[in-house]
């Protein structure tokens, strides 16, 4: 404009005023202006940006400045001044707008973001609080094993304080023997396997070695790698020791029931072996038979003692095969000859505690020797039959022969005979009931519960 | 903050209640002055005018600068390219609208001798650089990545357009 102003359109000739270019020019640009708030209008509707307001409020006092400039009669009247005063309104209007943009609404965001920081922060405190009041030791590691922290538990447990390990490979608290054990556990750790309560020995700083129940867990980050691996571990020797100390005694424990049952048997042998001697000095058939009977009774009990020891958990025995030498005994003693009589064993997997076998023994020893006794005529062959069922925690036993069958005037519930006494009561003491049944040679069948086992370790 | 609290009484009427009353304040204006001519409507002598349009537009031109500076200067911060747009284009509308008072026809030379055409041809361009910035920066959004949206770009630009304008 200052040095070739004739190479641009003429805007106002001394003489004839405003030129036509100037003119049109002005409404070239209220044009402009007229565009401009229709395109912002719409970018509000659609964005809904709080600053457009001023701009638009901008547009619209522009467009009312540049009508002024053209509806002026004279360059320096009041529509002329009007004209700036709407310019320098609208100037400002745009600035207030970009103000609000650069400057008011960041650091109103600022402070919300503030806001939502400080309360994460007070969260995160919280954790750490919770962390750090831990008894259990907290720690985080790097996947190379690098300590990264370490709470007071871990202080406590391990002898380290936080600023002496941090920084420091975690290998310095596995002993020797088990070096390669922590980089194993990582490796697991990275394959997605779960290490839970998994015990073993680490060393504290003053040398000493105890026992640590610890679990590991992968710490992913936001985009969900894998960038640490958090560990909690519990010191316990203090409860490795008392388990050691009562397995132990336990173990003492059984070596003694075990030597007691043992005694029990030998002791009951030496007095079968009493009886046996003093059959030879007996004169009457009737002394005689009683020191059998006798001799059986106590051998029920003394193979019971025989099993117990023999078994593994000294409290309950198979009572199948206690029942099958049983048996074997009392045919033996009453000198049944082979393939006579034919005893028939049906008891299935049945294991049951002392209380109740050795009354079922006894019973079992009685009815038996009843059978052999009056069933059969001599040189009749005969069956007798043993089963033992169990039903809803419910047992049936049934002892049955078909030899001659129960005398009909004899109430077994109530009679002279020992043998039959002593079933009555030992059916008491296990809380029994007995039936019988004549129809096919004599069946007894009785029902009992197992009695309740007392814990006696 | 008193912008900002100012802001919000005012943003709870609706933004098109708003520019109405804004417009009709507008057209009022006009009118008093229309329909009173005899208190309102004045023809200053060419002294009186000159102190008026001089404190006017150099009242503006510290706007448009203002606009540039804060604009230009929270660019670091705020990486709002439509701000850097609008306060680049304002840097030369100042501009522009300095050389604009300085050729006033009653101020000393500017240069050149003033007059009324030399004037008139700064005003002209300074209000179709804004109007023409006006429909651009409609389409600029705060994070529209354009490489041509840079300081390194956009302040050159407003200097030689205002340069060449003064100098043509």
């Amino acid at each position: 404009m200052i040095y070739h102003p004739e190479y641009l359109p003429r805007m106002f000739i001394e003489g004839s005023g405003l030129t036509l270019t100037k003119v049109l020019s002005e409404y070239i640009i209220i044009g402009l202006f007229v565009a401009s708030f229709i395109l912002y209008w719409r970018r509000f509707k659609k964005t809904g940006e709080k600053f457009i307001i001023f701009i638009l409020a901008a547009i619209i006092l522009c467009i009312f400045s540049e009508l002024s400039f053209t509806l002026y009669l004279s360059a320096f009247d009041t529509y002329n001044m009007l004209g700036h005063i709407y310019k320098i309104i609208a100037f400002i209007m745009i600035y207030i707008g970009i103000f609000i943009v650069t400057i008011l609404q960041p650091y109103h965001d600022l402070e919300l973001e503030i806001v939502e920081r400080k309360k994460a922060e007070d969260e995160i405190r919280m954790f750490m609080n919770v962390v750090e009041s831990s008894n259990d030791a907290i720690i985080t590691k790097s996947l190379d094993g690098t300590v990264t922290s370490w709470n007071k538990g871990a202080e406590e447990m391990y002898g380290y304080s936080a600023k002496e390990i941090i920084g420091k490979n975690i290998s310095i608290l596995s002993p020797p023997k088990l070096k390669n054990e922590i980089p194993d556990l990582i490796d697991k750790i990275e394959h997605g396997k779960k290490i839970q309560r998994y015990e073993t020995l680490r060393l504290k700083k003053d040398g000493k070695l105890i026992n640590a129940s610890i679990t590991l867990s992968p710490v992913f980050d936001i985009s969900g790698k894998m960038v640490k691996i958090s560990i909690i571990a519990r010191d316990v020797t203090d409860t490795k020791m008392a388990e050691n100390k009562i397995k132990r005694a336990l173990k003492e424990k059984e070596v003694l029931l075990r030597e007691i049952h043992h005694r029990v048997n030998n002791n009951m042998q030496i007095i079968l072996s009493l009886l046996n001697l003093q059959t030879q000095y007996v004169k009457t058939d009737e002394a005689l038979k009683i020191l059998q009977e006798t001799q059986n009774r106590v051998k029920a009990m003394a193979t019971i003692h025989e099993n117990l020891y023999q078994s593994h958990d000294l409290t309950t025995i198979n009572f199948a095969e206690y029942i099958q030498s049983l048996v074997k005994g009392i045919f033996f003693s009453y000198h049944i000859k082979e393939g006579q009589i034919e005893p028939i064993i049906e008891i299935g997997d049945v294991m049951l505690n002392i209380e109740t076998a050795v009354p079922c023994g006894l019973i079992i020893s009685e009815l038996v020797s009843n059978s052999l006794k009056h069933a059969f005529s001599p040189e009749q062959k005969g069956i007798i039959r043993i089963s033992l069922h169990s039903q809803n925690n419910t047992f049936t036993l049934t002892i049955s022969d078909n030899g001659i069958g129960f005398p009909d005037d004899l109430d077994f519930k109530n009679t002279n005979s020992l043998g039959l006494q002593l079933v009555n009561n030992l059916i008491n003491q296990i809380d029994g009931n007995i039936q019988l049944n004549k129809t096919h040679g004599t069946e007894f069948i009785i029902t009992f519960k197992e009695l309740k086992y007392t814990e006696r370790i | 903050m008193c912008n900002w609290v100012y802001f919000k009484k005012i943003r709870r009427l609706s933004p098109s209640t708003l520019l109405i009353v804004l417009t009709i304040l507008a057209i009022s204006l006009f009118l008093v002055v229309g329909l009173l001519p005899s208190f309102l409507y004045r023809t200053l002598d060419i002294e009186s005018y000159l102190v008026f349009h001089m404190i006017a537009e150099i009242f503006s031109v510290i706007v448009s600068f203002s606009i540039f500076g804060v604009g230009y200067f929270t660019y670091k911060q705020s990486k709002n390219s439509y701000a850097l747009f609008l306060s680049c284009a304002f840097l030369a509308i100042g501009l522009i609208d300095l050389f604009h008072v300085l050729s006033f026809p009653q101020m000393p030379n500017f240069i050149t001798p003033n007059n009324n055409d030399k004037s008139i041809s700064f005003w002209i361009a300074a209000r179709l650089i804004s109007a023409v910035t006006l429909v651009i920066s409609a389409y600029i959004y705060k994070n529209s990545a354009n490489r041509w949206l840079e300081k390194k770009y956009l302040i050159p630009a407003a200097l030689f357009t205002s340069a060449i304008y003064l100098f043509w």
